[in-house]
């Protein structure tokens, strides 16, 4: 943790007004890109951010200072966005079918996209699909963290993902084709 | 436990972690009336401080009660009660208004000045140190 978080970190555990707009400030943009991975539209977003911010700060003494502050951020902004969306709408997780043979694997490195891309990208995918994508690859969590938090088995989590980085894949190639 | 990654998810979480995007507007004055304001202390400093108010105000009234003696007799509640204040801290905080140390002073029950005799018997009981009223039991007999 850098000494600035450190330093806003402390000045919100003491509750000062000024230390928690400052790092409200300073992760603004960070926490509504990760609200814009679960959301459908930014006015979905601003509410999961609102929500994530009020459990972020309401939460600060939980974070132990392993690790990164923002990550712990992304992790609490991201259960807020599953809490919403699963408040909000029920999230449709088609179940186990006999899942198709993935792309052959390509030299992902290879790929030329920009992050507003690839966002845009995986706006695309069903929600059931976006989350646990979003969950398992960006946020990191396991199939098991995402099933007990979803409410579904590890081999729905499991397939879930493996259709969506199937998707990704499939819309990425075509990206690149079309450029 | 971190889980290892494949290249596909860490090039996914290259390209999406620590990602931007300008919210449309900012929801920090949604969120700030919301939040816990600080530990314990600062939470309930208010009410510490109407505590501190209020012990302080009792202080300084008990202390002005300690500084009103009078000489004279007890009072009997039949006859009218005479005295002087022999030492005030400041007779306008304790509910004499317009007297100061040295004043003679004669309460009647007759006058109608009830509410400033019933002031006076409470600063005559409550502020007498015992040596006093051994004393004055004594003057009496």
């Amino acid at each position: 943790m850098n000494q600035e978080d450190e330093r806003l970190l402390k000045g919100c555990l003491k509750g000062k007004r000024n230390a928690q707009n400052q790092l409200y400030n300073k992760y603004e943009r960070r926490m509504y890109a990760v609200a814009m991975r679960y959301a459908d539209d930014s006015d979905e977003a601003l509410d999961i951010m609102q929500e994530g911010f009020i459990r972020i700060f309401n939460n600060l003494h939980q974070f132990r200072g392993e690790g990164r502050l923002h990550k712990w951020m992304d992790r609490v902004m991201a259960n807020a966005a599953l809490r919403f969306i699963s408040k909000k709408k029920k999230v449709r997780f088609q179940e186990d079918q006999e899942l198709e043979l993935l792309l052959p694997p390509r030299n992902d490195t290879e790929i030329q996209i920009n992050t507003k891309e690839l966002m845009d990208i995986i706006k695309l995918l069903p929600q059931g699909y976006r989350t646990v994508f979003n969950m398992y690859a960006v946020e990191g969590f396991s199939h098991k963290e995402i099933a007990g938090m979803l409410g579904i088995t590890e081999g729905t989590s499991r397939s879930q993902y493996l259709r969506a980085k199937k998707a990704i894949q499939k819309l990425l190639e075509e990206y690149q084709i079309t450029q | 436990m971190m889980r290892e990654r494949d290249e596909f998810e860490n090039l996914m979480e290259n390209l999406l972690e620590g990602a931007e995007a300008t919210p449309p507007r900012s929801v920090w004055e949604d969120v700030a009336p919301k939040l816990e304001n600080g530990d314990f202390w600062s939470r309930n400093s208010v009410f510490f401080f109407m505590g501190f108010l209020f012990l302080v105000t009792m202080s300084i009234y008990g202390y002005a009660n300690t500084y009103v003696r009078t000489e004279g007799g007890m009072h009997n509640s039949d006859s009218p009660y005479e005295g002087k204040i022999r030492r005030s801290g400041d007779p306008q905080q304790v509910g004499i208004p317009g007297e100061s140390v040295g004043d003679s002073f004669a309460i009647d029950h007759q006058n109608g000045m009830i509410d400033s005799l019933d002031e006076r018997e409470f600063i005559l009981r409550d502020t007498m140190i015992e040596g006093e009223k051994l004393q004055l039991r004594k003057e009496m007999e």
